[in-house]
């Protein structure tokens, strides 16, 4: 098919979604998608920096940055933040935070949470002290426990299109047939409406497709050592990889979360040897499926 | 404007439910009768129209009265159910008035000042009253007073079964020739007056007051004071009464959503303008519907701040209103809506500025009303400091109606980490904590190793401990430091344990004093777990067990 077709195809689809249109062009989608780390990032070498754009999260670690065209996360969108086996999920939900925590930083509205009682199950019970610690206010923090995943989604699509509301993150634990296509595109487009961040935090799924823009599946990093002291436990430190990426290119990175400054700073520990994520098709395809591995027998360690 | 009261006697006990009897002279219904033990006794407690008629009184003993009347039925007193059917016919009275008194065991006190116009008059009330009560099978007496003592006298020892007097000045007339069991006097003080030959009210007036109250204590010029009006009774509600409230009868009943919708925000608008009077908004709602058969459905929401306007008065409702509207719930229809304020604040300016971010507040407020009456208001709740160490009551979430200005100062009083201190707290409290078996080195090394929810995990560092010793005084006096059966695993919460720290699960309350150290663990992927020791070696336990209490990210 001629490059020129797929382009104009992929424009009108932009059109139908809503997406900025001048983002594509025939050089993105010139040569294969190299993998992991190792592509340029997508702007030209020597092109001036880009004006700082309110609509956009950036991570502020290149390496994750430069997968994403616009330099971060689009901030008016529908983001999933996954973990393969539901014992990482504090890992996930961590990530998920932090993210939330950049948002709040940058703007006003309130920061809504909301679960199911499957996800409470899995962990998704908030500290106040621990998330006052980690750098996202639990002033800001409404907690809404929904009785079941239906009410979760409604409840997160009437926070969305609340102007008090910065971000919703959702916890919803596995598979349910309540969180089908029809719903995550629902989220999808009224994150887009109204303007706040719509983050899904699903410890144990595996990666289905949704209408999310982005899709993070997080493990946990052994942390590096802080102030000195080798033998402690130091900052949340992240394994994530982008597995979907519908604003740039999928690939990993390795993240520390600094919660006294409320940043991400690039992770440098030696990272524990796991399979390589693949980059150019869906997890389903690899050995483990994704699977709902909740609590093997043992340790991947 | 004057004071009036209306007690309504029930006469008979729960057996009129059971069979009511309408037009009580029928000869071929038989004598009914309620009785129970009373003084080493079984006694008559009520009887019916036609046992009386037969010569059966309360107080009689029950082989007499099987004696006399052979036919007669009884039935076992049943206090607690008789008190319950009280309560149900407060509620319904309800519609007369919102200040209804229990005078238990089997009158009312209504509170009609200023009420009586909206059916009439003193007589169109009464009178409306008692035929409802009688097609609903009751037999019961009512009269009006300018005092609830001589409402009481008149209603149970009046010559007529519905008894209207306005004037003050003739209270003295009407009670004089009535009992003096009429004036709710001790049984002791009545038969004392009647030994001495003061058998009516009006023998008692008329006596110098010094020596009758020297003879039978102060209670009687109480008593005689307040049926008189020279002294003030007040009326005990049985609920709050409400700051405001607007009412729409139908002479038709209704039953649709879209009827009961329309006619919330007709009633939210008349209270609107009596609001916006008094520069004040509503906080507290309470809808009640009164069905024609005599049930009454009452539903309360909250606002999180203070609210008139009508359409969003009914946006609070509109999540209950599908319930009200079942085709079980509406029975026969209502046929009186009731909308009440119960609790106001002062009119928040800022409604009329709707711009910027403080819009955005606003709209969150309303969601978050929204929500509460949609899900329950416990479920959805704002994170407050608690004022604790212990890790369980360290956080509470607290219904987010109106805490919101509380959590921003209290969070903001709290100390965050320095920039090379490590966060000492974990995002994620698992409640109750969960059991883990730990190796680690006696007495109070740190877990080298340890198995959580069936998975084993090897730690690689560690910081701690950090001890924690808990309220020494929640300890059972029973306690010998040795530790319980463990939680049993139906202890684990179905749903997020919202609302405040509610009652300690079995076997957490003897555990409740044993020393914690709590150890911060990453094991080899990097899993960041808080772990703690329970029970000192020796000093408290024999066996130290171990929990998973929270996890980091």
């Amino acid at each position: 098919m001629a490059r020129e077709t797929v382009v104009s195809l992929r424009r009108a689809i932009a059109v139908l979604e809503g997406r900025a249109v001048e983002r594509l062009t025939v050089s993105d989608l010139s040569g294969p998608r190299a993998p992991c780390d190792a592509v340029a990032s997508p702007h030209p070498i020597g092109s001036p920096p880009a004006p700082i754009r309110t609509d956009i999260v950036p991570f502020e670690v290149p390496a994750l940055d430069r997968l994403f065209a616009a330099g971060g996360l689009t901030r008016a969108g529908f983001h999933e933040v996954r973990a393969h086996e539901s014992r990482d999920g504090a890992a996930a939900l961590g990530f998920a935070l932090a993210v939330g925590a950049r948002i709040l930083a940058g703007r006003a509205g309130a920061f809504v949470f909301v679960t199911e009682p499957r996800a409470v199950l899995e962990g998704a019970r908030l500290h106040g002290p621990g998330l006052h610690q980690f750098g996202l206010d639990p002033a800001r923090v409404v907690c809404v426990a929904a009785p079941r995943v239906k009410d979760a989604l409604t409840v997160m699509e009437d926070a969305l299109a609340c102007r008090g509301v910065a971000v919703v993150l959702g916890a919803v634990h596995g598979q349910p047939d309540a969180l089908d296509m029809t719903a995550s595109r629902r989220l999808s487009l009224r994150a887009r409406e109204g303007g706040g961040t719509a983050l899904l935090w699903r410890p144990g799924a595996p990666a289905e497709p949704t209408a999310a823009l982005t899709r993070f599946c997080v493990a946990p990093a052994p942390s590096a050592a802080l102030g000195g002291y080798t033998a402690g436990v130091g900052r949340a430190a992240f394994d994530v990889d982008v597995e979907k990426n519908r604003d740039g290119r999928t690939g990993h990175a390795s993240l520390a979360w600094d919660h006294h400054d409320r940043r991400f700073t690039p992770h440098a520990a030696p990272s524990v040897a796991r399979p390589a994520a693949p980059v150019d098709r869906p997890a389903a395809a690899q050995g483990m499926g994704g699977a709902v591995l909740a609590w093997p027998g043992h340790g991947r360690a | 404007m004057h004071q009036a009261s209306l007690p309504i006697d029930r006469r008979r006990g729960r057996a009129a439910w059971v069979a009511p009897v309408k037009g009580a002279a029928d000869a071929s219904v038989p004598p009914l009768a309620v009785f129970a033990l009373e003084r080493g006794a079984m006694r008559l407690t009520a009887v019916d129209a036609v046992a009386a008629r037969r010569g059966l009184s309360v107080g009689l003993g029950l082989a007499d009265a099987r004696a006399m009347v052979p036919e007669l039925v009884v039935v076992e007193a049943e206090p607690a159910l008789d008190a319950a059917l009280l309560e149900a016919i407060a509620v319904w009275c309800d519609r007369y008035t919102p200040l209804v008194g229990l005078d238990a065991p089997d009158g009312l006190f209504l509170d009609i000042a200023g009420a009586a116009h909206l059916m009439g008059d003193e007589a169109g009330l009464i009178d409306d009253l008692l035929r409802r009560l009688t097609d609903q099978g009751f037999t019961a007496r009512a009269a009006i007073a300018p005092t609830a003592g001589a409402a009481f006298a008149l209603a149970r020892f009046g010559s007529a079964d519905r008894m209207i007097l306005t004037e003050r000045a003739q209270i003295a007339d009407a009670l004089a020739p009535l009992p003096v069991a009429a004036l709710r006097l001790e049984p002791a003080v009545v038969a004392g007056l009647e030994r001495v030959g003061l058998k009516t009210i009006g023998d008692v007036v008329v006596r110098p007051r010094a020596p009758l109250v020297a003879r039978f204590g102060a209670g009687l010029g109480r008593r005689l004071d307040q049926a008189l009006g020279h002294l003030d009774e007040p009326i005990s509600p049985r609920r709050p009464a409400p700051r405001l409230m607007a009412e729409r009868r139908f002479a038709e009943p209704i039953g649709a959503d879209v009827d009961i919708a329309a006619t919330v925000f007709s009633l939210a608008e008349g209270l609107a303008e009596a609001l916006e009077r008094r520069a004040q908004g509503a906080r507290l709602f309470e809808l009640s519907l009164y069905r024609v058969d005599g049930a009454v459905q009452a539903v309360t929401v909250g606002a999180s701040r203070p609210l008139r306007d009508p359409a969003m008065v009914v946006r609070l409702f509109v999540e209950k209103l599908g319930r009200f509207a079942d085709p079980d719930a509406v029975g026969y229809g209502y046929d009186m809506v009731r909308l009440a304020v119960m609790a106001t604040g002062a009119d928040d300016p800022s409604q009329i500025d709707l711009a910027g971010s403080r819009a955005g507040e606003i709209e969150l407020d309303r969601l978050i009303d929204q929500w509460g009456a949609r899900l329950g208001v416990a479920r959805v709740g704002r994170l407050l400091p608690g004022d604790a160490h212990v890790p369980e009551q360290a956080s509470v979430c607290v219904p987010a109606q109106a805490v919101k200005a509380q959590a921003v100062a209290a969070w903001a009083g709290e100390a965050r980490p320095a920039a090379e201190e490590p966060a000492e707290r974990p995002l994620i409290l698992l409640d109750p904590p969960e059991p883990a078996e730990a190796l680690a080195e006696l007495p109070e090394g740190p877990p080298i190793r340890f198995r959580w929810r069936r998975a084993l995990y090897d730690v690689v560092k560690v910081e701690g401990p950090e001890r924690l010793a808990l309220p020494w005084w929640t300890r059972p006096p029973d306690d010998h430091g040795f530790d319980p059966a463990p939680p049993p695993a139906s202890s684990l919460p179905a749903a997020w344990p919202l609302g405040l720290p509610g009652a300690p699960e079995p076997g957490r309350a003897a555990r409740a004093s044993f020393t914690r150290d709590y150890f911060r663990a990453e094991d080899r992927s990097g899993r960041r777990f808080w772990l703690y020791r329970e029970g000192l070696l020796a000093a408290e336990t024999g066996r130290p067990r171990w929990f998973v209490h929270g996890l980091f990210a």
